[in-house]
């Protein structure tokens, strides 16, 4: 995710583009709303991806991506810059994917269309084949308990260390490291043991 | 046999370059779960996430930005002028309301401007024929006055009355519009 630089200063009349995302929340803050759709572009991939990860389809990450910037525009007032403004969209992406799982009907992908020139390509079948694995693997990890979940997508995918995944998720470090380790068997016990 | 606590466990399977733990040698339980550990690990650390359209990203954008147009609250909408004419419109509502809750209650009002009586007398029911002050008679009626008074303090008469009478036609037009602003919504 990207991160800022020295915060600026919001001038009213500023290139939106050469603010960081602190000064762009302080413009924002200050009425220029355009400000907000600067800060949606910078943080609109790194935000769905993470949703991606819990979800496993594309409707639900976009929706989620769709919500965590709502819910970002809606509290920024109470953003203190404690953090970046790319920590505090994930730790709302997190927390909405969170609500969102345990009510969601899990529709991962995992169907793959098998190209009728998988037969005459070797390429092309290894793709397939590649594909139709880590779809199972994403349908798996839609599956695993919500906490479990996120602890997965949070160390394996954001590479956070375990006292941050702590602080984000409201638990104790011991808790995470269980959760990461019932995670991976559990993950082991879905995909039935084999690997290709 | 004591096995591996869930931190070794854990650091040997996130991180295979370490040397192999001599438990491992020796206890197949605790060599099983490394080993199931490491092979799930790799099957999620391999698993991308597709790329979406091109498209989708502006698309993701600009279904953000007309959700935040539509729903703006309206104080980022509106500006400082509205305020201007908010807040000292809102204060003359505040005295208008108690002065007619006054003098509802204690004396007759002096006949307001454009507002037309009947020819039944005293205790006729003033014929409304000015839109804006049918407005400002209604919402009056509706108000728990003596709350009203109670909470902003019971003003001098004569700057009821000033607030009262004293707002010119454009002012009147501008409070009722605002008036049937906020009972719409």
């Amino acid at each position: 995710m990207d991160d800022e630089g020295m915060p600026g200063a919001a001038e009213p009349e500023a290139d939106l583009t050469a603010l960081d995302d602190r000064a762009l929340v302080r413009a924002c803050l200050a009425g220029r709303r355009e400000a907000f759709d600067e800060l949606v572009v910078r943080h609109r991939r790194a935000v769905y991806r993470l949703c991606y990860r819990f979800v496993g389809n594309h409707e639900d990450a976009a929706d989620l991506a769709q919500e965590t910037f709502l819910r970002a525009y809606r509290a920024l007032g109470s953003f203190k810059g404690d953090s970046a403004v790319g920590t505090w969209l994930h730790r709302i992406a997190v927390n909405l994917s969170l609500n969102s799982v345990a009510g969601r009907a899990r529709r991962a992908e995992a169907n793959v269309e098998r190209a009728e020139l998988v037969a005459s390509d070797p390429d092309a079948m290894s793709r397939v084949l590649s594909e139709e694995r880590a779809a199972q693997v994403r349908a798996a990890i839609t599956k695993l308990p919500p906490k479990q979940r996120a602890t997965l997508v949070l160390r394996v995918y954001q590479e956070m260390p375990h006292q941050e995944i702590a602080e984000l998720l409201g638990s104790s470090v011991g808790a995470v490291k269980a959760n990461f380790f019932h995670a991976l068997a559990n993950l082991k016990r879905l995909l039935g043991g084999d690997r290709r | 046999m004591k096995h591996l606590d869930l931190d070794e466990r854990l650091v040997l399977i996130e991180r295979e370059e370490q040397p192999a733990h001599p438990h491992l040698a020796v206890c197949t339980r605790c060599r099983a779960e490394v080993e199931a550990g490491r092979a799930a690990l790799a099957d999620a650390a391999a698993v991308t996430v597709p790329e979406p359209s091109p498209l989708f990203w502006d698309s993701l954008s600009r279904r953000v930005s007309e959700r935040l147009v539509s729903g703006t609250p309206r104080r980022t909408a509106v500006g400082w002028p509205f305020w201007r004419v908010l807040v000292p419109l809102s204060i003359a509502v505040g005295a208008l309301l108690i002065a007619v809750g006054v003098d509802q209650r204690g004396r007759e009002l002096p006949p307001a401007p454009a507002v037309g009586l009947t020819d039944d007398g005293a205790d006729a029911v003033p014929a409304i024929v000015d839109d804006e002050w049918a407005v400002l008679v209604h919402l009056a009626g509706e108000f728990d006055l003596d709350a009203l008074a109670d909470s902003v303090g019971r003003p001098g008469e004569s700057a009821a009355e000033s607030a009262v009478w004293e707002l010119s036609a454009r002012e009147r037009v501008e409070l009722a519009a605002l008036l049937r602003l906020e009972v719409q919504q």
